[in-house]
């Protein structure tokens, strides 16, 4: 996968002073958007299959407005994103339970929140799939019928 | 949706009048707009009489009825597939039984998180409205019969598990 963009790599480290200072520039640039508006790690590597990203340190060529799509369409970006979704979805079903835990009172709130796992932090920590399933399970079954097939492919249960 | 027909369609199914149509349509349970009633399947045909059957009219209903062809078989259902199954004979819950079954064991490959399992009931209940088990129960022809495997087990189980249902016949107090 990688030697498809070899070419690119070698005349980067051979191309002098100027087109490495140009892909130091595009690729920080590259990296620190997609932080801000994604929330996604990227490496260098990730930036190398960017068309927008090569054009703009080979030629003179400013980096063409398309590479916000282009970070959206790598593979890297779509896979952080969907973990990302998973985890706010599996954090969600816990303020869920912390909605339901300052409805009661204060005494049955401590036995409710034993029962739900959330006083044993060392439990929680180390969450095993099967409690992760449950929980994702409740989450679908907060939504729209028409809308849990979708869901449930995207978190990955079936 | 699960199968459904309209008043037009059961009239020209069953061969009879409009005013049959209403006067024995009038208690059963329909979805969709009032002006654009669609009628369970399930729930029309405890309706028809033995010489209807006998003339081939529930074929005709389910060669006439819709679907929309997804899992989903609807809100509010269980006092429909609750009437369905006590109208059934014995060959046909027989067959009712062993999709059952079949559904167990599949949904039990899939998962057997309690998350799903709660609704086992429910889901044994509303298994009937699906287009072709339907079919395959009151007919017995299994053409359109769905693999009933872990994956479709799983799938009918998430579009059709609902907290809070009613599995009993009297109204919650």
């Amino acid at each position: 996968m990688s030697d498809q963009y070899e070419n690119f790599r070698n005349l980067v480290a051979s191309g002098g002073d100027l087109t490495r200072a140009r892909w130091e520039a595009v690729s920080d640039k590259i990296i620190g958007d997609a932080e801000r508006h994604f929330g996604v790690q990227l490496s260098r590597e990730d930036i190398v299959a960017m068309p927008s990203a090569r054009i703009a340190t080979l030629t003179d060529e400013p980096l063409s407005p398309l590479y916000m799509d282009e970070i959206q369409q790598l593979e890297g970006v779509k896979e952080q994103v969907r973990q990302k979704e998973l985890r706010e979805a599996l954090e969600q079903g816990d303020e869920d339970s912390h909605a339901e835990l300052s409805r009661l009172t204060p005494e049955k709130r401590l036995t409710r929140a034993r029962e739900l796992g959330m006083i044993d932090k060392r439990q929680q920590s180390a969450p095993t799939s099967v409690a992760d399933e449950a929980t994702l399970l409740r989450r679908l079954m907060t939504l729209n019928p028409a809308e849990r097939i979708a869901k449930a492919r995207a978190w990955g249960l079936m | 949706m699960p199968i459904t027909v309209s008043q037009k369609d059961y009239a020209r199914a069953v061969g009879c009048c409009a005013d049959t149509v209403c006067r024995r349509l009038r208690s059963v349970p329909y979805a969709g707009g009032a002006r654009s009633r669609r009628y369970y399947v399930a729930a029309v045909l405890p309706t028809l009489t033995a010489r209807e059957r006998g003339n081939g009219a529930i074929q005709r209903l389910f060669d006439i009825a819709t679907s929309d062809g997804t899992l989903f078989v609807g809100d509010e259902v269980i006092p429909v597939c609750r009437a369905f199954e006590d109208w059934l004979d014995t060959e046909q819950k027989e067959r009712l039984t062993e999709c059952r079954v079949n559904f167990t064991a599949a949904l039990f490959e899939a998962t057997s998180s309690s998350e799903i399992w709660q609704f086992v009931d429910a889901l044994h209940l509303k298994l009937c409205l699906h287009p072709s088990i339907c079919r395959f129960v009151v007919t017995g022809d299994d053409t359109e019969l769905p693999d009933i495997d872990a994956s479709f087990a799983f799938a009918f189980s998430l579009c059709n598990a609902r907290h809070f249902e009613n599995l009993t016949n009297k109204e919650a107090a």
